[in-house]
């Protein structure tokens, strides 16, 4: 019985003008998306990450001449892995930064009578705002991708197709005919359920699906196992989120006698929480916080580092005599060591207050049930704010790691005087390039269900909740 | 006779479920964004000033003229406009000063307060942009039904029975409609502007309130079309539902997709741009300096530049970085007890030498104009121009136009920093700064940059904003006229049987 009323329901959907506007909206867009990835977007991103992956190992490789060299000048450039499921779930990832700087930061240089040394600063992890692409005069505000496509039209279409499905019918008479034969009302609601979800989901599953066949035809993806698991779950969360809008307009529609109410209440529902309030809690929540500015910060940390405590008698020696004298090694790795901690504090210290604020914000556009769908499809493709953190926070394992592996082969070499952060109290061999840890940023499976699991439980929690009240509301509900 | 269908109409909307929700909508969205954009607005402000005091105390301290070349490097900068409220365009996220030299030509603008770069990953709303998304929804809502929606009442008929002409129909339709829609326009940007002026820190002049009034009849303009769009789907359709279908399918179209996918189509599939060539060509003009000084400093008789100052100063201390785009140098000198105690040759060299940076720095400029010309701002405007098929990104293009905020107004900064670098450099001309004591030393009189020009930001008058924004006005009020006509001529052959 249900499948006779979602059949009917589905049918009454197919031959109203709003099917065919919609349906055609829908595959043209997830075209649109397919298109503009294979044509230029995802293979120039993946030839510049190539190209700077290069960059990065031919300056290792300058750097393993020496350790005490590589000691000082830090790996280098540590960029992001450009997602391959991006088309999903673009992420405005051309607002964020691209790589995480991990080089020396300085040099320097004193001289008097008696004393001479030319230092460097050595590296430490640097947070630079640098973006993808140069061109700043076109200011990219909306990206046609999945999450775009479902979190805003998708939505919308199922607003438009649910919104009559009860006051429509009881307008039409229609209603009070179906519930006077022995139907219970439950299965009715079902059945109207079922329909709806079918005639918006249909075009959904048939968009993605061209849009996932024109990217593997294109050849320049290979989706891994991992990779499909992702698309899968992007995919199951997209329906689940169809389903909340569907469960709100029959909700909507059984609250309502007139389906011009019903339409209205939903527009209304629909302009506010999935146009205007991902973008406007954003820069709200902004000015909860107050951050030093960029200017502040710079002068800030240079006064720190400028003006740490210099241990006693500094000037007296200089490491670079020869041979050097054990107590000046061990002043300037103290004072050398000293800086890299401070800058360091105060560096990671500001990025994470910025980073407060933006999950700040986060959280509190999470009042939209399009934001918080959209973070979850972007926790799956890993892009966006999420998977930048998970970046930085990547970045910052390696820089221990880094340290650790230059310490330990410093350690096997019998002739170092092994004074960690000082050029001539360490090892003057080569390092061998295999052995440099590499810098891996993947963001596994399971650590981006974890980052999501918020969002899935608010999205899943929503569509129950809304799924009861059209239920109950339905069941009070006068046909007359 | 009209007024009273206007009276009707208006009456009729004004009752409506949809003006209450729309109009509260729109005033609770514009007052809660002018709260928000006014404490942005302030943070710029305060920002800018603080900049602006800190460039004057670096200023201050300033003793010879070289420091102006490279350590204390002339700025301009452009305080945030209060218009930015109303509509943000792109002010905010291309900078407010631009530092310079005589050795280098700005090209871009760098920004002084921004806390956190990544909020860029949000977007906010001003109150065109609520105008554009909301009330251009309302006109819908207040349209589609206009027509078929009375002919299934069977109100239409009534009317019609009438000695009423049809185009007073339409006319007062419209017209009651248009006062209905005004409505929520005038009394939510009221509150917000009512919000903004609360602020200390904003004051609006009279250009500025001439801007306001350009971008309310601007607004007036822009919902009037989808208003008319409205009619004329609901004179083509016999059900209310299909007009309404079409009607919000086209907005959704129209309002929210293809303007950000015109930008994100030109940006994704536009060529990769690099300004490689340039930073290597303006590396080799570079080195041409040096060069031309060697060639200068043979003639005098000198082997090298570091030869100069052999036996005529105590100390040197020369400090420069080469960029991409220039050079500069900061040179100080303790004069020692040298044989020509006028340094003549001392002089001469660095006359020649930075008059020679000046005109390197505008060869690179010329390259660098070039390679934005073709590029970066060809880029931007076919966006443009490939947008303006959407009304809403005409609507909001001529709001950021008439506010100043728009890219051309970022240019006109630009341009007059560039034109403000010139005066610097006729300043040092006029004194002979390049060649004289006081560029590398203070013994006999510190540098005067006291008397130095500031830069002053001039602002567009409201009528050159309006005159660039006639193109824009030009088209929405075409769309209006030619969907007028359509919908009177559907409306007149209609059979309202």
């Amino acid at each position: 019985m249900i499948w006779r009323i979602a059949q009917r329901e589905l049918a009454g959907n197919l031959l109203t003008l709003r099917f065919p506007l919609a349906a055609g909206l829908i595959v043209g867009l997830f075209l649109v998306n397919a298109l503009v990835f294979v044509g230029a977007d995802y293979r120039e991103r993946t030839g510049a990450y190539a190209k700077q992956m290069a960059q990065v190992q031919e300056r290792l490789r300058k750097s393993a001449s020496n350790l005490n060299k590589l000691a000082v000048e830090g790996p280098g450039m540590l960029y992001k892995r450009p997602s391959p499921l991006s088309f999903a779930a673009g992420g405005r990832e051309k607002a964020l930064p691209i790589a995480v700087d991990a080089s020396r930061r300085g040099g320097w240089g004193w001289a008097d009578q008696k004393f001479s040394y030319n230092w460097t600063d050595p590296w430490a992890l640097k947070y630079p705002y640098q973006l993808y692409k140069s061109n700043t005069l076109l200011r990219v505000f909306l990206e046609i991708d999945w999450a775009f496509i479902i979190g805003v039209v998708i939505s919308f279409v199922a607003i438009a197709f649910t919104y009559d499905a009860v006051c429509g019918e009881r307008e039409a008479g229609t209603l009070r005919l179906t519930l006077s034969a022995p139907v219970p009302r439950d299965v009715v609601l079902l059945g109207k359920w079922v329909g709806a979800f079918l005639s918006v989901a249909l075009p959904m599953i048939l968009g993605m699906a061209l849009s996932l066949l024109i990217v593997l035809l294109s050849g320049q993806v290979e989706l891994s196992a991992e990779e499909w698991a992702r698309t899968g779950l992007i995919g199951m969360f997209s329906l689940v989120y169809v389903a909340l809008f569907i469960s709100l307009g029959l909700f909507v529609s059984a609250r309502c006698r007139r389906s011009a109410t019903s339409l209205l209440t939903l527009l209304f529902i629909w302009v506010v929480s999935v146009v205007l309030v991902p973008n406007t809690l954003g820069s709200v929540a902004a000015g909860l916080a107050k951050i030093p500015s960029g200017r502040v910060f710079n002068q800030q940390v240079k006064q720190a580092v400028e003006g740490r405590t210099q241990p006693g008698g500094l000037y007296d020696a200089s490491p670079s005599e020869s041979p050097p004298r054990r107590e000046a090694l061990d002043r300037w790795a103290r004072y050398l060591n000293d800086g890299v901690a401070i800058f360091s504090r105060i560096t990671d210290a500001h990025l994470d207050s910025q980073f407060r604020q933006i999950e700040k914000a986060r959280m509190l556009m999470r009042l939209s049930p399009a934001a918080v769908y959209q973070y979850a499809a972007e926790a799956l493709a890993g892009t966006g704010f999420g998977r930048h953190r998970a970046f930085i926070e990547a970045a910052r394992r390696y820089r221990d790691q880094v340290s650790e592996f230059i310490k330990a082969a410093d350690r096997r070499d019998p002739e170092s005087q092994h004074i960690y952060l000082v050029k001539e109290g360490l090892s003057n061999k080569p390092v061998n390039i295999q052995e440099i840890p590499p810098f891996t940023d993947r963001v596994s499976l399971g650590g981006a269900v974890v980052q999501m699991s918020l969002d899935a439980v608010i999205l899943l929690t929503l569509c129950v909740l809304f799924f009861a009240c059209a239920y109950f509301s339905f069941l009070r509900y006068d046909p007359r | 006779m009209i007024w009273r269908i206007v009276q009707k109409e208006l009456l009729g909307h004004l009752l409506t479920l949809r003006f209450a929700l729309g109009g509260l909508c729109c005033l609770a969205l514009i007052a809660s964004s002018a709260h928000v954009l006014t404490r942005q607005f302030e943070g710029r402000l305060e920002a800018h000033r603080s900049a602006v005091t800190d460039y004057e105390g670096r200023l201050q301290k300033v003793k010879v003229y070289s420091e102006l070349g490279q350590d204390v490097r002339p700025e301009a900068h452009r305080p945030p406009g209060p218009l930015s409220i109303l509509c943000g365009g792109v002010e905010g996220d291309l900078g407010d000063y631009v530092v310079f030299g005589h050795g280098y030509v700005p090209f871009e603008a760098a920004s002084s307060g921004s806390d956190n770069p990544y909020l860029g990953i949000f977007s906010s709303v001003d109150f065109v942009a609520v105008f554009q998304v909301v009330l251009s929804l309302l006109a819908l809502l207040f349209a589609y039904d206009a027509v078929c929606g009375e002919q299934e009442d069977g109100t239409l008929k009534l009317t019609l029975a009438g000695a009423v002409p049809r185009s007073s129909v339409l006319l007062g339709k419209y017209a009651g409609a248009m006062l209905a829609l005004s409505l929520p326009l005038l009394v939510s940007l009221g509150v917000g502007l009512l919000v903004a002026t609360w602020s200390e820190y904003v004051s609006l002049n009279g250009s500025d309130w001439a801007r306001v009034g350009s971008i309310l009849v601007g607004s007036l303009i822009y919902l009037s079309l989808f208003y008319l769009a409205g009619l004329l789907c609901s004179c083509a359709f016999d059900r209310s539902a299909s007009a309404l279908a079409l009607c919000l399918f086209a907005w959704v179209v129209a309002v929210l997709i293809y303007p950000g996918a015109v930008v994100f189509g030109v940006d994704r599939l536009g060529p990769t741009l690099s300004d490689q060539s340039v930073k290597e060509a303006a590396r080799t003009f570079i080195q041409e300096i040096d060069k031309k000084v060697k060639v200068f400093l043979t003639s005098r008789g000198v082997s090298d530049r570091w030869q100069v100052w052999s036996g005529a100063a105590k100390s040197t201390s020369v400090r420069s970085e080469d960029s991409d785009s220039g050079t500069g140098e900061t040179v100080k000198v303790t004069v020692g007890s040298a044989k020509d105690p006028d340094l003549k040759l001392q002089r001469d060299h660095y006359r020649f030498m930075e008059s020679l940076r000046v005109e390197i720095a505008d060869q690179i400029w010329q390259l660098r104009r070039d390679y934005l010309e073709g590029g970066p701002l060809r880029q931007a405007r076919l966006s443009r121009n490939l947008s303006r098929l959407s009304p809403a990104a005409v609507y909001g293009d001529l709001a950021a136009v008439l506010a100043g905020t728009d890219l051309g107004a970022h240019h006109r900064f630009l341009d007059q920093a560039r034109a403000y670098r010139r005066e610097v450099i006729q300043y040092f001309r006029d004194r002979d700064a390049f060649g004289s004591r006081a560029w590398f030393t203070d013994d006999r009189g510190k540098a005067d940059v006291a008397g130095m020009p500031r830069f002053r930001w001039r602002p567009e008058t409201a009528g050159e904003a309006v005159r660039r924004g006639w193109g824009d006005l030009a088209i929405l009020a075409g769309w209006n006229g030619a969907l007028f006509w359509v919908a009177y001529i559907l409306f007149a052959k209609r059979s309202v049987a």
